[in-house]
């Protein structure tokens, strides 16, 4: 028989236990690799939209940094026609201020920085130049410039000033940068803030123009000093605990910076539902999973649970209740096994029970026969008792030479009657044995003379029938004698003390004694050659027994009859 | 018997608990507290006429903040700095600085001119947080036992000095042109002049157009002349000046002792005479201004050095300062430190002492023609 079908349940529970473990790790699997593929997708998303915000802002920033530089490119374009000597007058400037009124004012000076035309509310007239950053450099230069970027102490806007230098004069603009802000501010959308940075890192364009007017500086930031060192390019980095994505590029004129930066979370907010989409799958994922595992675990449950009710019948005896098993699959061959196993177990019970009733029966039979052997047994004692009374034949003397045969036979003979009068017919209780012989000798040997007194005191002590027989011709013997000889002209009244006990070792103890006159001093049983007194002495030696002989106050007989697998019976006394 | 011993092992376990608690609390606090930044607030005027002073200063504080977080901060607490512009206006003066209080700064930085100082006074002896102005000048605000120290020197001297100047130049009409913005430090410069000389005029200006060739031809006829305001106001007075061929011996207050004083003034600023706390020279500022260079692209003025030096007082306070003082008796305490102007002794009433330079533009820049009182 293998281990499934010697311990259906403990396989059942092992099977469980297994499945359960095989869910969890199919669960375990499945989260991983969902896990995985989550964070290989993401990462590919974050990549891919990092690139396109990449390749779009930097797109955006280079095409306003063309626009800035050509629209500065412009402005000097426009001042070099002031180089000429045909307009550098103050006609000529008023024209160019007009026609740009990005300029605050247009001056032109000569080599030594003297001012002999100019726009300028109030006249700058006559004003020295020579010391000014922008006239230095285009003189030193010869080249257009772009100075560093001022709050002018006129408009308080940002301003830069433009200069380019003629053949004997410079032509400076003073150009308001607060176009800038108003065109970064016409192409800014929500999601990113679009600056101009100048080449000290001030904002000179912001749509937070206060920014502007402060002059606020990135110089500080850690990304700006890279960003000088390149023409255009991307980071993330974190500015007041907010990360940002800045894209630059810088203009061809100026080296301003048109910078880019959006909300790094704005940019990948993609990934983000992305992210909690995937969230989402795995909670649901895991929520079914955990259902139909619970669910699995519930019906095999269930079904352990019906099995388990199943066996339970078959532990009370009820065969007849029927498994209609339709659970799980797995379970349809220990199902199966259970109905197999009721049947020959209902099968078994069946044989059992048939086989206890022959027996039944055959016993019954067997005590029947027993009963009427022992009636019979008894019938022929008491036939030969009957036979050995004709036999004597009425003589006084043959009456009294039968009278101790019949006496022992009777005694035989009462078991057999007491055998066949009770329900077990092994052992018998050997007080009322005591009692029915006593009572019989008194009756007998009582006569015309006075009836002895007896005093009784047996314990009831259930014994077979090899002991009680011995038992019993032994007080037979030993009455008849008190009977006989206990009688004399000193008591005329016969006393008889019978005790019969069991101690603790279920050893008996039979005392019979009378008030009789006793027996000689010299008296010796051994050397009787009475057949009572070898009865008693040989029964006693049969029995395995003791005898103690007292014949000076009366007679006195103590037999001990050690424990021959008596029955334990509580101490019970007949009076 | 059993009751009391019992009673005595639950107390001494209830009191074992407790200090365990408490010295965790404590640690915790204490950790807490060691990485809670220093909060300090800068007030000054980013925009508007009086920008370029705040910008530098402004630039200069914010360097130094950076350069000791970057260093791990004063006794490991970082410092966190808030600003406020003052946009050149003194009404921004109160709301800003009671905007940086309710922030919970222990100190306010800044305040570059007097009038600005001036009108926070009130307000920072109120809420008892320092004022530590790196450029605010004015003899109206020396000598007073109250919650405003500054890391310069009162202009007090200044104006007695050119009028020794002046006089010793054989000098006697002289013309006042300035800033009606800033009276406080405009009247330091003042008071020592008019008994001094005679003053043909004291011209003070809102805005700077309001000082023309017209205006000019009013003035009764003088021999020198003082302009008080800003490096730009300065130089664009002086060239207007000229312009008005008006040309006379040129002196200005240490307000314009910047490089753009000859940038907007040209030739016509030259010889220009004033006295000023700064030596450029020096080995520190050297250094300095190559480092601020390096991030800013542009050399200090004026206004960065002396708002380094506030902050390297400020610094020398944060680490003196004790467990659980108050900024104030610590600055009260502190009494000298070693800026990159050199050693600056602050007295009682936190008033810095330090050298005064005479100044004058020589050949397009400024140049130091001597210390005041050598």
């Amino acid at each position: 028989m293998t281990e499934k079908h010697s311990h259906p349940l403990r396989w059942l529970r092992a099977r469980m236990r297994a499945t359960t473990l095989l869910g969890i790790m199919l669960i375990s699997a499945s989260l991983l690799s969902i896990g995985m593929v989550s964070y290989f997708l993401l990462k590919l998303v974050r990549s891919e939209l990092r690139q396109e915000a990449t390749r779009r802002n930097t797109m955006l920033a280079a095409s306003i940094a063309h626009e800035t530089g050509n629209s500065l490119s412009g402005f000097i374009q426009s001042l070099r026609i002031l180089t000429d000597s045909e307009f550098a007058n103050n006609l000529g400037i008023q024209a160019v201020a007009k026609a740009f009124p990005e300029f605050e004012y247009i001056e032109i000076s000569d080599f030594n920085g003297q001012v002999y035309a100019n726009t300028a509310t109030g006249s700058h007239d006559a004003f020295d130049i020579s010391k000014r950053d922008y006239f230095l450099k285009t003189v030193e230069a010869s080249t257009a410039q772009v100075s560093a970027t001022f709050i002018s102490e006129r408009t308080y806007q940002p301003t830069a000033v433009l200069s380019v230098s003629g053949s004997d004069r410079i032509v400076a603009g003073h150009l308001n940068l607060r176009s800038l802000t108003d065109y970064i501010t016409g192409i800014e959308e929500h999601d990113y803030r679009i600056s101009v940075i100048d080449d000290h890192g001030y904002y000179i364009a912001n749509t937070d123009s206060e920014a502007v007017y402060r002059r606020d500086t990135i110089a500080l930031q850690a990304w700006y000093s890279d960003a000088r060192k390149t023409m255009s390019g991307s980071r993330f980095h974190t500015e007041n605990g907010l990360e940002l994505f800045t894209t630059w590029s810088a203009t061809s004129i100026g080296s301003w910076l048109i910078v880019i930066s959006q909300p790094a979370s704005s940019i990948l907010e993609e990934a983000h539902r992305l992210q909690r989409s995937i969230a989402l799958v795995i909670i649901v994922f895991l929520i079914i999973s955990i259902g139909i595992t619970l669910l699995i675990i519930r019906y095999i449950a269930k079904d352990i649970q019906l099995l388990t009710r199943h066996t339970q019948q078959l532990a009370a005896g009820n065969y007849e209740a029927a498994l209609h098993y339709s659970g799980f699959s797995d379970f349809n061959p220990l199902a199966e096994n259970f109905d197999l196993m009721f049947e020959a177990v209902r099968h078994r019970e069946e044989n059992l029970k048939q086989n206890e009733r022959q027996i039944s029966a055959s016993l019954k039979e067997k005590e029947i026969l027993l009963k009427e052997i022992h009636h019979r047994v008894k019938n022929n004692l008491q036939l030969v008792i009957s036979l050995l009374s004709l036999k004597a034949g009425g003589n006084e003397n043959y009456i009294d030479l039968f009278a101790d045969s019949i006496d022992r036979i009777r005694v035989m003979s009462m078991i057999h009657e007491m055998l066949y009068k009770t329900e077990n017919l092994a052992e018998l209780n050997l007080a009322e044995y005591m009692k029915t012989i006593t009572e019989h000798l008194l009756d007998n040997f009582s006569g015309s003379a006075q009836r002895p007194v007896l005093k009784a005191n047996l314990q009831m002590i259930q014994v077979d029938i090899d002991t009680a027989i011995p038992c019993g011709l032994i007080i037979n013997e030993l009455l008849t004698n008190s009977l006989k000889y206990g009688r004399s002209k000193q008591t005329d009244s016969l006393q008889l003390l019978i005790t019969l006990n069991q101690d603790a070792d279920r050893a008996i103890t039979l005392d019979i004694a009378d008030n009789g006159p006793g027996l000689p001093p010299d008296y010796s049983p051994e050397h009787s050659n009475t057949l009572g007194m070898q009865l008693i002495l040989s029964l006693t030696d049969q029995l395995g027994g003791s005898w103690q002989l007292d014949g000076t106050n009366g007679t006195r007989w103590i037999i001990h009859i050690p424990d021959r697998n008596r029955k334990n019976q509580p101490a019970q006394y007949l009076r | 018997m059993y009751t009391v011993r019992k009673t005595g092992i639950i107390s001494r376990a209830a009191a074992f608990g407790c200090s365990v608690l408490l010295a965790l609390c404590s640690l915790l606090v204490s950790a807490c507290d060691s990485s809670k930044p220093v909060r300090i607030g800068l007030a000054a005027s980013f925009s508007g006429k009086d920008y370029m002073l705040g910008v530098d200063g402004r630039n200069a504080i914010e360097l130094f903040v950076h350069q000791v977080n970057s260093g791990g901060g004063v006794h490991g607490r970082p410092i966190e700095l808030h600003t406020r512009d003052l946009t050149s206006s003194l009404d921004t003066v109160l709301p800003s600085d009671t905007d940086l209080i309710e922030a919970g700064v222990e100190a306010i930085i800044g305040h570059f001119t007097s009038s600005e100082v001036e009108a926070a006074l009130s307000l920072v002896n109120k809420y008892q947080i320092p004022l530590l102005s790196p450029a605010a000048t004015s003899e109206s605000l020396s000598g007073k036992d109250d919650y405003f120290f500054r890391t310069v020197m009162s202009s007090r001297q200044d104006g007695t000095v050119l009028a020794d100047h002046m006089k010793q130049s054989g000098y006697s009409d002289l013309l006042i042109i300035s800033t009606a913005l800033n009276p406080a430090y405009v009247n330091t410069y003042t008071d020592g002049l008019y008994s001094a000389m005679n003053v043909v005029a004291d011209l003070r200006y809102t805005a700077i157009s309001e000082i023309n060739s017209a205006l000019l031809a009013t003035v009764p006829p003088f021999d020198c002349v003082l302009i008080i305001g800003s490096s730009i106001d300065t130089g664009t007075i002086a060239q207007t000046l000229k312009a008005a061929g008006l040309e006379k011996q040129l002196y200005a207050s240490g307000w314009a002792g910047n490089d753009d004083l000859i940038e907007y003034g040209g030739r016509s600023v030259e010889n220009l005479l004033f006295v000023h706390q700064i030596n450029p020279e020096l080995p520190d500022i050297v250094e300095f201004s190559k480092i601020f260079k390096d991030v800013y692209g542009s050399d200090p003025g004026y206004g960065a050095i002396e708002a380094w030096d506030t902050m390297l007082y400020l610094h020398t306070v944060l680490l003196a300062r004790k467990p659980n003082e108050k900024l104030y008796d610590t600055i009260k305490r502190v009494r000298d430190f070693q800026g990159i102007s050199g050693h600056i002794y602050i007295d009682t009433y936190g008033d810095a002492s330090r050298p005064l330079y005479l100044k004058a533009v020589e050949n397009g820049r400024i140049a130091i023609r001597g210390i005041v009182g050598d």
